[in-house]
């Protein structure tokens, strides 16, 4: 559990570093939702567990699409 | 899914950069490899002025939102409803999510494959009919940068341009709504990504650094001009 909290938090932190500071290669656009999807599965995981939460942050990364309307949800 | 990539992405491209081999003065295939990714970054020059200024706008009330979190943190309802408020009233727009992304993939795959054909022809197979096929190609570019060795001083001149891009970016950004974890992270990599660029580039062909400085330097124009907008 703490690995994979660990590394969600350096994918976030590259990821925001990236966005803010290298946007030459590649265009990343802001989450839609609040929080970010690696904040959410931090958040899931450590609300519901390693099958429920990591269920929920699967669902939560594919309602990423141009069909969901995006803003705050919370696990 | 590999004749589709082909067919739909990398041959177009491939002739693209054919065409302006052919059509731009001099025949150079470095200068075409520059024309090629300005015309690839200027199609997607919308979408990156609208991402930055929604993440600039998105960092600038990350206090707030952080100020939220913490005064509310045991009422998850009043949580979410006083963040959706600031957004509503920043009339920040977070748009698109990771959509953008799944589409440049696999155009930015292609077009790192079509440098690498451009650089060592295997076969010029892939061109169309109409496309002149010139045989041979001038792979010298402005008559002394060979484009297929390695090339050391080019790649500390890409890791340097990638640190001053990154710093008028940070400039731009100006995170000062980042974490404390955050800000020291974001130090450290100011420094450290240039010498990860120059690690990677010090063993790759020159005319694929050469499309890593034409990207970074339109991104710093791109800067410029979001900042006399703003």
């Amino acid at each position: 559990m703490n690995i994979i909290t660990q590394l969600l938090r350096f994918y976030r932190n590259t990821s925001q570093y990236m966005r803010f500071y290298v946007p030459s290669s590649l265009v990343l656009t802001p989450c839609k939702y609040y929080p970010s999807c690696s904040e959410y599965a931090e958040l899931a995981l450590h609300k519901h567990g390693l099958v429920k939460g990591g269920l929920k942050s699967v669902r939560r990364i594919c309602s990423c699409n141009p069909w969901s309307k995006g803003g705050v949800d919370l696990p | 899914m590999s004749f589709l990539f082909t067919q739909i992405l990398y041959r177009p491209l491939f002739n693209l950069l054919l065409l302006l081999y052919n059509y731009i003065p001099g025949n150079d295939l470095g200068i075409a490899i520059i024309a090629l990714t300005v015309l690839v970054r200027a199609a997607f020059f919308p979408l990156s002025i609208k991402a930055q200024r929604s993440q600039k706008a998105l960092s600038a009330i990350n206090p707030k939102i952080q100020e939220i979190r913490a005064r509310l943190k045991n009422d998850s309802t009043a949580q979410n409803a006083a963040i959706l408020q600031l957004y509503k009233e920043h009339k920040v727009n977070p748009f698109g999510g990771c959509l953008p992304i799944l589409i440049q993939l696999p155009i930015l795959i292609a077009l790192y494959r079509v440098f690498v054909a451009g650089i060592n022809p295997q076969s010029l197979s892939l061109l169309y009919s109409f496309i002149h096929n010139p045989e041979t190609l001038n792979k010298l570019f402005l008559g002394f940068l060979d484009l297929t060795s390695k090339n050391h001083i080019l790649a500390i001149v890409t890791g340097l341009l990638q640190f001053m891009q990154s710093r008028q970016s940070a400039k731009y950004m100006q995170t000062s709504g980042a974490s404390k974890e955050m800000a020291a992270m974001n130090s450290q990599m100011l420094y450290l990504f240039p010498v990860i660029i120059i690690v990677i580039g010090w063993n790759l062909p020159a005319g694929l650094l050469l499309y890593w400085v034409t990207a970074t330097g339109f991104s710093m124009l791109e800067q410029l001009y979001l900042k006399k907008q703003s």
